[in-house]
Order: structure tokens, then C-alpha cells, then sequence
């Protein structure tokens, strides 16, 4: 194995397979499958890499297809529960205008709270889609969902987020007030 | 309640899974502290990397991989030595019958009768050691006067009644060398040895293999379950 190669895969290990487990579910087995498969073909096309500086994103997208690859092939659910639109929890209706993001989303300790309230794969969708930049329609593509399915499900999660970040700052200004 | 924009958010989110993926609860499942795997280029699950650090851990792949052959070579073992098992116990059967057959078709009496009546005079076990080798061994097995004059004079009544017994072959149609030479023929004959009692089914590679077979689908089930 290279100096190169190696250094590579100590400084990205880590978080290439905190975004695999993101995407497998936090299955631990298929994380391993996917991760093994990830850096087997990172280790073989590491020569068609013209652009170092761009190893992070392009050890991103080898994830990304062997995730597909491993959905595609095993015929395994990307959700493994279905995403309903009639969860209680949320909204009744979701305000198409309201994009605005309450500042405690902003504030990490606060918001690692709030996505704890949500369910798992609610979790996976903000993080897929936030955390690591993956797009709706590639979501949509690797669930096997309709993109305006997805799109619903999503707006409709982050609302839910929406809400629980208000209510914490009015519960924190009812406490300091 | 002031807002900030989308592009806040999402840096805080990354931060957060970047630098802190400890506060998430979602990743609570990995081992932050874990060490780096060694990673072994070409795939070879099992081989020694020329660095001399151990393989990647087998993956989950593999490992249910060898489960599957596992339990399936298991199971064919364990159909392969019933059938033949039964075939065995077939055969052994078609045997007996053809035996009682021919016995009954030369007049004599049932199998265990002749049994029963020659186990006095000479136990069965000890008759077919000693026939068992070759048809010429066969012909020197204790003759039944040698053995008539070992037995006490108080038993010499009993003595002869046996010695009746075994001399009269139409009735009990046993393979005494010295009146029968057909009986002892057919008694010494490999065939007839194959009906020995020795041809009992192997029980103890059946439990075995069963044992195998049992515990590798213990093995798999608990996997199963702990997925």
C-alpha cells in the first residue's frame, strides 16, 4: 500500500464511514460491505484521481455508488421504516413560505438535541441531505421513492424540526423570563 | 425568536457530524474510539498482507457466505448417510428375506429357531468368528463331539439331548459341519456373512453429523436473531 494511499485512508476513514453507516441504515454489516467495497476501488482507481486536493468529495461519490450498488443488488429497503405523511407528529399543513430557521438549529449542542427527537430515518434524511450534501432526487433514487414523495416527507420533517426548535427557545425564554 | 439563513444551519449540522459526532445520539452505534482497520488492498479475505498486519475483518458477506455452505454441506451430509443408511437396512432386509426364504424352501424351521436351538452348543458369536474368515477356516470350527467330551458328566444328559438336536439337521436345518455341509456352505459364504450382525447402523458418525448440523443452525438462527 502507497504512503499516499495510506495517509489518504487514515485521515478520511473515519468520516467516509460515518457517512456509510448514515446511508446503510446504521446497519453494522452492511456499513462494512459498503466501507470494504469503498476503499477496495478508492486503493484500484486511486491513478485516476487527477485532482488530489478533490479526495474527499471523489471518496464520497465511490460511497455513493457502492451504496446504490448494495441497495440496487440486495433489494434492501432505504428506509427502514415507511415515511408516512400522516405522522401525528407533524404539522397538519406544512406553510410552503415558511423556510426560516429558528438560530437554535444553528447552535450545535441544541441541534444535536432536536434531531434526537426525530425518528432514525428522519435523522438520516436532514443529515444525508444537510451533513453531506446529497441531493433529494438522489435520495429519491437510491429509496426507490417518488421524488415529490420525498420532497413532502422532507418539508415536512423539517418543519418538524421547526417546530421543536420554537418551542425550545419559547420554553428557554419562559425560564429566563 | 431571531432566524438565521439555511446556509447556518447547515454548517452547524456539519460541524456537528464532522468534529462532534459524539453529541448525536444517531451515531451511538459506531465506535468513535475504534482503531483504524488495517486495510488490505485485493480484497483477499483471509490472506496475510505483505505489510504482515492482520486481514480486514471478514466481512458480514462472507461470513454468511460460509453459514449458507456450512449448514447446506451439513445438511447433505446428513441426507447422504440416511440414505445410505436406509439403502443399507433395505438390503440387509431383502437379505433376511431371501434367507428365510431359502430356508423355508429347504424345509427347515424359522431363522431363530435354528438359533435358539444351536446357541447351546455353541454361542452365535463365537460360531460366525470363527467361520467368518474363509470357507476352509470355516470347516474347522468345534466340532461337536470335541466339545461333547468337555462338558461335565452332570450336564451329559443335556449334553445329549443337544447333541440330538444338532444332529438331527432336518430339524433345525443349522450349519453343523459335520452332517450339513450345504448349511455350513451357506453359513461361510461371504454373503452370508454380510447379514451378520456387525452391519448395524452407524450411530455414532449419524449423532455427530446431526450434533454439526444442529449446532450450525443454532448458530445461524441467533445470528438472525441478532441482526
Amino acid at each position: 500500500m502507497s504512503a499516499e494511499f495510506e495517509s489518504i485512508y487514515s485521515e478520511h476513514y473515519a468520516e467516509i464511514h460515518r457517512f456509510i453507516y448514515t446511508i446503510a441504515r446504521r446497519d453494522p454489516d452492511m456499513t462494512d460491505d459498503i466501507s470494504q467495497n469503498t476503499w477496495q476501488n478508492a486503493w484500484r482507481y486511486m491513478d485516476s484521481l487527477r485532482d488530489r486536493k478533490a479526495v474527499r468529495s471523489w471518496l464520497y461519490s465511490i460511497a455513493r455508488n457502492e451504496a446504490a450498488r448494495y441497495f440496487a443488488n440486495r433489494h434492501v429497503a432505504f428506509f427502514s421504516t415507511a415515511l408516512t405523511l400522516d405522522d401525528e407528529d407533524a404539522p397538519d399543513v406544512v406553510d410552503e413560505q415558511d423556510s426560516s430557521f429558528p438560530e437554535a438549529l444553528a447552535n450545535t449542542g441544541l441541534l444535536a438535541e432536536l434531531l434526537g427527537g426525530l425518528s432514525e430515518d428522519e435523522q438520516r434524511l436532514i443529515l444525508l441531505h444537510y451533513a453531506y450534501d446529497v441531493g433529494l432526487n438522489e435520495i429519491a433514487e437510491l429509496s426507490g421513492l417518488n421524488y415529490n414523495t420525498l420532497k413532502s416527507t422532507f418539508r415536512r420533517t423539517m418543519e418538524k424540526l421547526r417546530k421543536a426548535a420554537r418551542d425550545m427557545e419559547r420554553d428557554t425564554e419562559v425560564k429566563e423570563g | 425568536m431571531s432566524n438565521v439563513d439555511e446556509q447556518r444551519f447547515k454548517e452547524a449540522l456539519q460541524t456537528l457530524v464532522r468534529d462532534e459526532p459524539e453529541r448525536l445520539a444517531f451515531f451511538d452505534g459506531l465506535d468513535s474510539d475504534a482503531k483504524l482497520p488495517p486495510f488490505v488492498p485485493n480484497n483477499t479475505v483471509g490472506a496475510t498482507p505483505a505489510t504482515g498486519r492482520p486481514p480486514l475483518p471478514t466481512s458480514a458477506r462472507t461470513k454468511r457466505v460460509r453459514y449458507t455452505f456450512g449448514i447446506a454441506a451439513a445438511a447433505a451430509c446428513l441426507v447422504m448417510v440416511l440414505s445410505i443408511n436406509a439403502l443399507d437396512s433395505g438390503s440387509n432386509l431383502d437379505m433376511l428375506n431371501t434367507s428365510v426364504s431359502e430356508m423355508s424352501g429347504s424345509g427347515g424351521a424359522a431363522p431363530e429357531e435354528a438359533y435358539n436351538e444351536v446357541t447351546p452348543a455353541s454361542a452365535p458369536e463365537a460360531a460366525y468368528d470363527d467361520v467368518a474368515p474363509a470357507p476352509t477356516a470355516a470347516r474347522t470350527i468345534p466340532q461337536p463331539e470335541s466339545e461333547i467330551e468337555e462338558l461335565d458328566t452332570a450336564d451329559m444328559d443335556e449334553a445329549n439331548a443337544l447333541t440330538d438336536d444338532i444332529d438331527t439337521p432336518e430339524e433345525a436345518n443349522a450349519p453343523t459341519p459335520a452332517t450339513d455341509d450345504a448349511g455350513m456352505d451357506e453359513a461361510a459364504t461371504p454373503e452370508a456373512a454380510a447379514t451378520d450382525p456387525p452391519t448395524h447402523p452407524p450411530v455414532v458418525p449419524l449423532v455427530i453429523i446431526a450434533a454439526v448440523a444442529a449446532l450450525l443452525l443454532i448458530l445461524f438462527i441467533k445470528r438472525k436473531k441478532q441482526k
